[in-house]
């Protein structure tokens, strides 16, 4: 007997394991919390089904968690550079439009009208190596401004001094303790760390104004939605329903409706830093499709293109109708 | 054909443990597809021998090295004293548990993030390797110390045997073997904890920050490449241990 419902139980567990796997029909819609998960706060909240899908959203933490779901998604947000990336790699997507346009800003203690004013001064990043940092050199390489991670490099005081954290959360405390003084960080961070300051800090640069004027580009393609392109292909109404969606002005909504964004944000998995109205409005949430974006997203791609295999994704990356 | 067996196989279990761990990778790299998820150990090797074109490779290896070995002779350095002292005068032992208890059971994140406000980038992986390896090597030390055979050093007092006499032929010997085996088994760890401390403070020069250069951009294949290095070194590390114990056995006998 006894040995008869131990039998029992393991077949059980058996089946169990599995229904944890049962397949999910739902349209799954992926990203990372930050600036990426306001694109879709929207119909997040409002959670309606389109072409008689219905949809199942899931916020993640960081690029990582796109990755770890790279096969469950139809959908996704994610950097332009990372998305670029994988088509290189031979995933299957293809990115439908660009929908976040530069959160990046910089905190200083005084309005920054000339990039020069940053020589001999110390300025933070998040993540050396990564886009802001490349993103910033740039800029500085456009007006000839020498800068440097050493420390005990000689010429110190004709370069900008460029410094790391990992997390733009780190710097905040580093900002209001004085710690640091100029940092570039991204929405709604820099909101939190410029109001905490009690008036020591301003918001002085805008990294995207800047991209724009160093570059000629119309703007600076922080990150897209991209799906994968078996999905496209058998799901076109539903593919128009979400373009038609994502043209929508969701910036302007989520300003009018900040604790419902938060909350559907939240409710989907998401940790995100509080952010405000102003936040929003500064985080550039923009409808752009594939192939007006495009060439801002390959000046861009080509200050990266070591990190995405050496090349440019060729025109099958950019969905058209 | 027995004798021949008998006389490689210390060459032939190590050799074909490797040949199916290679296998097991081989296996799982098909079965997962991607280069981003599971790179073959073709894709890795490749992104490993781009890696030795770059001289950043060389010199994020090198203070790799040095901070492990800097932190790792400090934390021995003071837990040799500190254990010794303690073994003779209770009282230091008495004072010296609750920290040392203290040290042990704080989580390994909580010493690395407050490391990382109050240190500069260079110094924070160091300090927190210190933290986490110096109590394990006082233990051992301490350990070792209090377990020689206390018959022997009864026989010693016994035939009145120098103070000397006593610590050069009886004490250190027997503490060796046990303070090796802890040598060897912290260093690796040690720079295990060197190399995730710089990826949390983005130490210049490092190999924390080639790991993370990697992962960010999702160039999986130079990730792994990178990890066979740090796996070789650690190998290196615990050969290294080995040679010196031999070296030092052999004078003391």
């Amino acid at each position: 007997m006894k040995k008869l419902t131990a039998i029992i139980i393991g077949a059980l567990m058996f089946v169990l394991m599995f229904t944890g796997c049962a397949k999910n029909d739902d349209v799954q819609i992926i990203m990372p919390s930050g600036a990426p998960a306001l694109v879709f706060a929207q119909m997040m909240s409002e959670n309606q089904s389109l072409a008689d899908r219905d949809i199942e959203y899931q916020v993640v933490s960081g690029t990582n968690g796109i990755i770890a779901k790279l096969n469950e998604l139809d959908i996704a947000v994610m950097p332009t550079n990372i998305a670029a990336k994988l088509y290189n790699s031979g995933e299957d997507i293809q990115m439908l439009s660009l929908n976040v346009h530069g959160v990046l800003y910089m905190a200083a203690p005084e309005e920054i009208t000339d990039l020069n004013q940053l020589i001999g001064k110390t300025v933070y990043n998040i993540g050396q190596g990564g886009t802001p940092d490349i993103t910033l050199r740039y800029i500085l390489d456009h007006y000839d401004i020498d800068y440097t991670e050493d420390e005990n490099d000689n010429d110190i005081n004709d370069k900008v001094l460029l410094k790391f954290v990992q997390e733009g959360s780190t710097l905040v405390p580093m900002l209001i303790s004085g710690k640091a003084d100029y940092a570039v960080i991204g929405e709604p961070v820099i909101s939190q760390a410029i109001s905490k300051s009690e008036g020591r800090l301003v918001r002085a640069l805008n990294i995207k104004d800047e991209w724009q004027k160093a570059t000629g580009q119309p703007t600076y393609p922080q990150a897209c939605v991209v799906a994968k392109k078996s999905f496209i292909d058998d799901n076109p109404e539903f593919i128009n329903a979400l373009i038609e969606n994502l043209e929508k002005d969701v910036s302007l909504w989520i300003q009018n409706n900040i604790e419902k964004a938060q909350k559907a944000i939240k409710d989907n998995g998401g940790t995100m830093p509080p952010f405000t109205a102003q936040s929003v409005q500064n985080s550039n949430i923009e409808f752009l499709s594939a192939a007006e974006a495009k060439s801002s997203i390959e000046a861009y791609l080509n200050i990266l293109i070591n990190e995405i295999d050496g090349k440019l994704p060729s025109d099958g990356f950019y969905y058209t109708k | 054909m027995k004798k021949a067996f008998n006389k490689y196989k210390n060459i032939i279990y190590p050799l074909s443990a490797a040949a199916l761990i290679f296998a097991a990778w081989l296996t799982m790299a098909a079965l997962a597809g991607r280069e981003i998820i599971l790179p073959s150990p073709r894709a890795v090797f490749s992104s490993l021998f781009k890696l030795f074109a770059l001289p950043e490779f060389y010199t994020k290896i090198l203070y790799t090295l040095l901070r492990t070995l800097i932190s790792f002779a400090a934390a021995l350095l003071l837990a040799l004293i500190l254990a010794s002292l303690s073994a003779l005068y209770k009282p230091l032992y008495n004072f010296l548990s609750p920290i040392i208890l203290l040290l042990r059971s704080t989580p390994t994140i909580s010493i690395i993030l407050l490391a990382l406000i109050w240190l500069k980038t260079q110094i924070a992986p160091m300090f927190i390797a210190f933290l986490i390896i110096f109590p394990a090597l006082y233990a051992a030390t301490y350990g070792a110390i209090i377990n020689v055979d206390s018959s022997l050093v009864e026989m010693s007092k016994v035939y009145k045997v120098s103070n000397k006499d006593m610590l050069l032929k009886l004490y250190i010997p027997s503490i060796l073997p046990a303070l090796f085996f802890s040598v060897k088994g912290n260093i690796s760890l040690n720079l295990k904890i060197i190399i995730a401390s710089e990826v949390l403070a983005q130490t210049q020069n490092s190999m924390g920050m080639g790991m993370q250069r990697s992962q960010i951009y999702l160039d999986t294949p130079a990730l792994m490449a990178w990890t066979v290095v740090a796996i070789i070194l650690s190998w290196l590390l615990e050969a290294l241990t080995e040679v010196i114990k031999k070296s030092v056995i052999r004078w003391n006998v």
